[in-house]
């Protein structure tokens, strides 16, 4: 018999998870949620040694796209391959965790310097969503820290210090009248809903104890309570719709089986990020929508942006006579300096320092002894910035469906990413900055790595109020269908410079609470 | 200037922002798959154990308790037992080597770059999944105190230095 539920949640990531979970706080709902992933092995000692020590290992390499499965153009091109997880819990289990709100001008883009697109939506209606969506990632950070924008309260853990390779960096800051911040980042600094507080070891893309925010452990907690329901291994092939106004089901595959059946559903939330939640879309093309739900007017899948990121290195004039190196492998510090509404135009970009540590292993494996390790440890460092800036969301950057099939029986991917001279413009300025910093700090000539893009994948199913300029309402709803909402980084209008998860975490929750109202 | 590999290497905080790619990709030899074999035997543990304490004594580290040591050998010869096959293969070059010399000169006989007497590709198999695990092990329980370092990652306790001031003031 098919299954069927008050509520059916599309994708176990974050979005889904937080969904489900506001959802199942008003009672005598059931929830079912449907995920084409499978569960990873998490915060096993055993990985966690595998990936770690001898040969670095990558333990999420079953869970991402292999490379057959999509197409992707442009320069630089998306690679799904590595940054995506389909798995139960979604991309947050191999998270950096860095956690930053957009700011008020952030969804005035286009009012503001005539360039993409405005959110229908305020900084100042999201704010209680982010308060709630720092209390679900367990962010640590200093609500005293200048560079934030307003905010209704403390962060839910104290910040982690930062460590004694960020001085320069801070100082040289400091020099120039920019301010810094402590990283604001999904990180235990104390022990939390039963995980363990981060001992800062660096070994975060696998943590073997959960000291930071993965998406399994919501679905973990989900799991406990009544009227949830999670089917891993399944994916969705299609909406079906018996009128343009209502889907009445989900076309789904349980690749154990091979079998395809139904779920039916009241309502139905898409929650696959930016990449399959279009495709969903685009696969649903009926009578009543025949280039694909929602999409009348050619919006879904386009728009898509990401984040353009470079790195620059210089080396110090001066020796390290103290054998500072960078201690903890995450970032610790950062700067928002040039997050403000003054750099919209130009290119609004988050900053941080990186450094280099000591390669003591492979130091002592290629035989070189005391002395001349103490030698390199006191030559002049290696000191790092990396930028990560807004792109304006093009529609000639697009996700679509692509022939043929992909190992969890979905259709393939096709992707089209290219970078313009506004992010070219963007980035020639940033590196400019940087140089006036790496001057500061002391540093001779900067090597810059290529222009690259960020693994952050934006846009796609856009939030407008007007139906020809966006997929989804302000409250989430298709466009066009009374019972189909989409949650997750596909709905972002524009981008900001901050990483997303946060502000996708307090959509997730905004549109929670609304379907627990239309539905009370 | 171009960033040579050991500089990639050592680049640290890429952000979240496409880092586990980054990393990843460095991995240039899978440990071969051994799953049919045989569990280690006591007399095999031991014997990987004092290839352990060798490197410690050739590098002059602080010693690392045994337990600790048996602790990551079983848990990397569970299955899937990937390792296996490694830990025999390097247990075999140490023996051989040890036939004529000291265990840390029998070490530094596998670690010499300049040493072709031994199958390059087993020695290297051996250094890279074999040594470079022992090495870590060290660093990680404390042994890159003696380089004047007070981190490293997997290293999990002790304290780290932390900067005198909080990053960028009040402004």
């Amino acid at each position: 018999m098919s299954p069927r539920c008050d509520v059916c949640v599309i994708g176990s990531g974050v979005a889904g998870g937080v969904v489900a979970e506001e959802v199942l706080a008003a009672g005598r709902r059931d929830v079912l949620m449907l995920e084409a992933g499978r569960p990873a092995l998490m915060r096993d000692h055993r990985t966690w040694l595998d990936a770690w020590m001898g040969e670095p290992r990558d333990p999420f390499a079953a869970h991402t796209y292999a490379p057959a499965e999509y197409v992707s153009t442009g320069d630089p091109r998306l690679e799904l391959r590595g940054g995506l997880l389909r798995a139960r819990g979604g991309s947050t289990l191999h998270w950096e965790g860095m956690c930053f709100r957009l700011k008020p001008e952030d969804f005035k883009l286009h009012s503001s310097v005539s360039l993409g697109a405005d959110w229908p939506i305020d900084y100042a209606a999201l704010e209680p969503y982010y308060a709630l969506a720092e209390q679900t990632l367990q962010v640590a950070g200093d609500a005293s820290d200048p560079g934030h924008p307003p905010r209704s309260g403390p962060f839910p853990l104290p910040p982690f210090p930062a460590q004694a390779a960020d001085e320069r960096f801070i100082d040289a800051m400091a020099a120039l009248g920019h301010s810094t911040q402590y990283c604001c980042i999904a990180r235990n600094s104390r022990p939390i809903h039963g995980m363990a507080q981060c001992q800062q070891t660096g070994t975060c893309q696998y943590c073997p104890i959960g000291g930071r925010f993965t998406g399994d452990q919501l679905i973990d907690r989900l799991m406990e309570r009544p009227g949830f329901r999670l089917l891993t291994g399944v994916s969705a092939l299609r909406l079906i719709f018996t009128s343009k106004k209502r889907a009445a089901a989900v076309e789904i595959l349980d690749q154990s089986t091979g079998r395809i059946d139904r779920v039916e559903a009241e309502t139905f939330v898409v929650c696959a990020g930016a990449v399959e939640s279009p495709k969903l879309l685009l696969a649903s093309a009926c009578p009543e929508w025949p280039r694909g739900a929602a999409n009348d007017r050619g919006r879904v899948g386009r728009a898509l942006a990401s984040h353009a990121v470079q790195t620059g290195t210089a080396t110090d004039r001066a020796p390290n006579r103290e054998r500072v190196s960078h201690e903890l492998a995450f970032v610790t510090t950062v700067s928002r300096a040039f997050d403000t509404a003054e750099h919209q135009r130009q290119g609004k970009f988050l900053l941080w320092p990186l450094g280099t540590r000591a390669p003591l292993d492979f130091m002592l494996l290629a035989g070189e002894d005391a002395a001349q390790i103490d030698r390199e440890l006191a030559a002049p460092r290696l000191h790092g910035l990396t930028f990560q800036l807004e792109p304006i969301a093009q529609d000639s950057n697009y996700v679509t469906l692509e022939s043929g099939q992909d190992a969890l029986g979905l259709p393939r991917t096709r992707v089209h990413h290219a970078q313009d001279d506004t992010v070219r413009a963007g980035a020639a300025a940033a590196r400019k900055s940087c140089e006036r910093i790496f001057a500061e700090i002391g540093c001779g000539d900067v090597t810059w790595t290529p222009l690259d893009v960020s693994s952050h994948f934006l846009g796609t199913c856009r939030m407008s109020d007007d139906p020809g300029g966006g997929v989804v309402s302000r409250e989430l709803q298709l466009h066009g269908v009374d019972n189909v909402y989409l949650c997750g980084s596909a709905v972002f209008p524009s981008v900001g410079a901050a990483n997303p998860t946060l502000t996708i975490v307090a959509l997730a929750h905004r549109l929670g609470r609304l379907l627990r109202e239309r539905h009370a | 200037m171009k960033l040579s590999r050991r500089t990639l290497l050592c680049l640290l905080g890429l952000g979240g922002a496409g880092a586990t790619v980054g990393l990843w990709s460095f991995r240039r030899r899978a440990p071969r798959s051994s799953d049919n074999a045989s569990p280690l035997s006591t007399d095999e543990k031991q014997r990987l154990w004092e290839f352990c304490e060798a490197t410690g004594a050739l590098l002059a580290l602080p010693a690392i308790a045994r337990e600790d040591f048996v602790s990551v050998v079983d848990a990397k010869t569970q299955p899937p037992t990937i390792y296996l096959t490694e830990y025999r293969n390097a247990l075999e070059l140490f023996n051989e080597a040890r036939r004529d010399r000291s265990a840390p000169e029998a070490v530094k006989r596998l670690i010499d770059p300049n040493d072709h007497s031994i199958d390059l590709e087993r020695r290297e198999r051996a250094r890279r999944l074999v040594l470079l695990e022992f090495i870590r092990l060290y660093l990680a329980r404390g042994g890159f105190r003696r380089f004047g370092l007070s981190r490293w990652p997997g290293f999990a306790g002790g304290d780290y230095r932390v900067a005198q001031r909080p990053p960028g003031g009040r402004r």
